[in-house]
């Protein structure tokens, strides 16, 4: 049974018609990607999976339980983490409060109005093993704001992997970086599957960035699915390459 | 920092043995404000969002009192807890439909919720006595004598600043600050924002509450201006001219706001003008409040002490 089931979801928004039917199959321990360019849905499907939008047919199944209309709040606690887009966790905090916060949120004990943050030693240890294991050990007394994107997208990383993800839903993980910090993004996601055995699945409007990085991929246009199948397929499938790969069928 | 809280709080000790009787009501009237613009900016500053309606908290605690008094004959320390409590259910009831809202939104609903309570408590004369006020109200004991009311002021105030230290330091306070500072961010972590905004409108109020009681014990009276838009804009004025970003910037806003308005009026009877003055020179050159200056002074300095 897979991780994740998307089923014949659809979405509009006043009248346009952002998911038409789509269906998504996200096998555990797979390193999945959604692919399209700008505008396709990739990102309202991610935000339908994560309760940002609320769908207007089908189904999200995961691990088994329906999770459609499921606010995001409540996402995270059946192991789902999500990092987005535009990574700026919580900027007015520093690197160590951004994913003690997160940890203690998950445990849900942020209801104390009285016993300072950092003072729940365990939480915090748990978020210092976290920072060094995105390699950001020794920015955790940073304030956020003041980092780089590449450092940003890691502390969002970061913050996403405190809740102990068993499905990790990175949004672009690669836009906004440099070429250097994108050859070691890509490094460093590989490394998250191989080493927390994490599903993950990522949306990525780079072609040949997802051709590369991912095992499964879903090509979306327009809303709809295109195409679906491993690299392999998808570089050679008549549509795909017509559409974004600058070839003739 | 504990050094200059230290010294502060030692000239703040021995204030009243230098000021005669007028300088002693300015600054009791100070400090007075000064808990209402801690409280008000435990909500402006943790999560961001600007409330026209504190004046209702403000009065509810005051009329409480007042009425407690007037009518029960209680004693004047004795309806704390009930004024306090007043503030809360205000608070509730106002931050319960308005914290779904943002921005203008909310700013405008909480006016509205705040007007509408001004409005009742301004026309029913059976009650509140209307625009006539509750007068005559003569606390006994401390807060009968100003010394005494400048000495309970100022723990009030000190309370406040101890349980906003608090808030501000916890998982609670941090997360509101998560909300302010990325909504979508803190729901993806787990964060249900509503019930942490209500939280802390609750809070906010409550202690807003607290000055709403020193300020009847103060003028001895209550009158309907207690939940007029302008004290919510009076205190609104306090944060901005201390500076919201600083811990102690709105107990300083308020007291520069009160000590400018008793040396202006003594001049002329033109106040409002010279605010405005004042507000435009703040927003436009020091908008960070008058605590940026002081700051920005040290900054100077630094660098030629270390030359």
């Amino acid at each position: 049974m897979p991780l994740l089931e998307v089923r014949r979801v659809s979405k509009s928004f006043e009248g346009f018609r952002a998911l038409s039917g789509v269906s998504l199959a996200v096998e555990e321990g797979s390193l999945h990607a959604l692919m399209g360019p700008n505008g396709a849905g990739k990102t309202t499907l991610f935000n339908v999976i994560t309760g940002r939008y609320t769908l207007d047919t089908g189904r999200v199944v995961f691990a088994g339980q329906d999770i459609s209309r499921t606010p995001t709040h409540r996402i995270i606690h059946y192991g789902i983490g999500v990092s987005f887009q535009r990574a700026i966790p919580f900027p007015s905090m520093t690197v160590l409060e951004n994913v003690t916060l997160a940890v203690l949120a998950l445990d849900r004990k942020t209801r104390d109005f009285v016993r300072p943050l950092l003072s729940y030693a365990d939480a915090a240890k748990r978020a210092e093993e976290i920072i060094s294991w995105v390699g950001l050990h020794d920015l955790e007394r940073q304030v956020t704001a003041a980092l780089p994107q590449g450092d940003l997208k890691r502390v969002d990383i970061a913050v996403a992997l405190a809740s102990k993800p068993r499905l990790l839903l990175l949004d672009e993980p690669l836009a906004g970086l440099s070429r250097a910090e994108r050859a070691q993004m890509v490094s460093f996601i590989r490394e998250l599957l191989r080493s927390l055995g994490t599903t993950l699945l990522f949306t990525e409007h780079d072609t040949e960035a997802a051709l590369q990085l991912a095992e499964r991929i879903m090509v979306l246009h327009r809303g709809s699915v295109l195409a679906e199948g491993t690299p392999d397929e998808i570089r050679n499938h008549p549509q795909v390459q017509e559409a974004f790969l600058g070839r003739e069928a | 920092m504990r050094t200059k809280l230290a010294l502060a709080a030692v000239a703040l000790a021995v204030l009243p043995w230098f000021l005669h009787d007028y300088g002693l009501q300015v600054a009791i009237q100070a400090l007075v404000l000064g808990v209402f613009a801690m409280s008000f900016n435990l909500l402006f500053r943790n999560t961001g969002l600007l409330s026209f309606g504190h004046a209702a908290c403000f009065g509810a605690a005051g009329y409480t009192t007042a009425l407690l008094v007037s009518k029960l004959k209680w004693s004047f320390a004795a309806t704390l807890p009930l004024a306090l409590m007043a503030a809360a259910l205000v608070a509730l009831v106002i931050g319960f439909f308005s914290v779904r809202l943002t921005k203008i939104y909310f700013t405008m609903l909480t006016l509205a919720f705040a007007q509408m309570l001004w409005a009742v408590t301004h026309k029913w004369y059976g009650f509140t006595g209307g625009d006539n006020g509750i007068t005559g109200l003569l606390p006994p004991g401390l807060l009968g004598n100003p010394r005494g009311l400048y000495f309970v002021s100022l723990v009030a105030l000190a309370v406040v600043c101890a349980i906003i230290h608090l808030v501000r330091r916890s998982p609670a306070g941090y997360t509101l600050r998560a909300v302010r500072d990325n909504p979508a961010r803190a729901e993806a972590i787990g964060i249900s924002a509503f019930g942490y905004m209500v939280a802390a409108f609750v809070l906010s109020g409550t202690l807003s509450g607290l000055g709403g009681f020193l300020q009847v014990a103060w003028q001895h009276s209550a009158f309907p201006d207690l939940l007029y838009w302008t004290t919510s804009a009076e205190v609104i004025i306090a944060v901005i001219l201390g500076g919201s970003a600083e811990f102690f910037g709105p107990a300083i806003g308020a007291a520069v706001l009160v000590v400018l308005e008793a040396v202006v009026r003594s001049h002329t009877q033109y106040w409002p003008l010279a605010l405005g003055i004042v507000l435009l020179a703040m927003v436009l050159f020091f908008p960070g409040g008058v605590i940026s200056l002081f700051q920005r002074r040290q900054r100077q300095e630094a660098p030629r002490a270390a030359a």
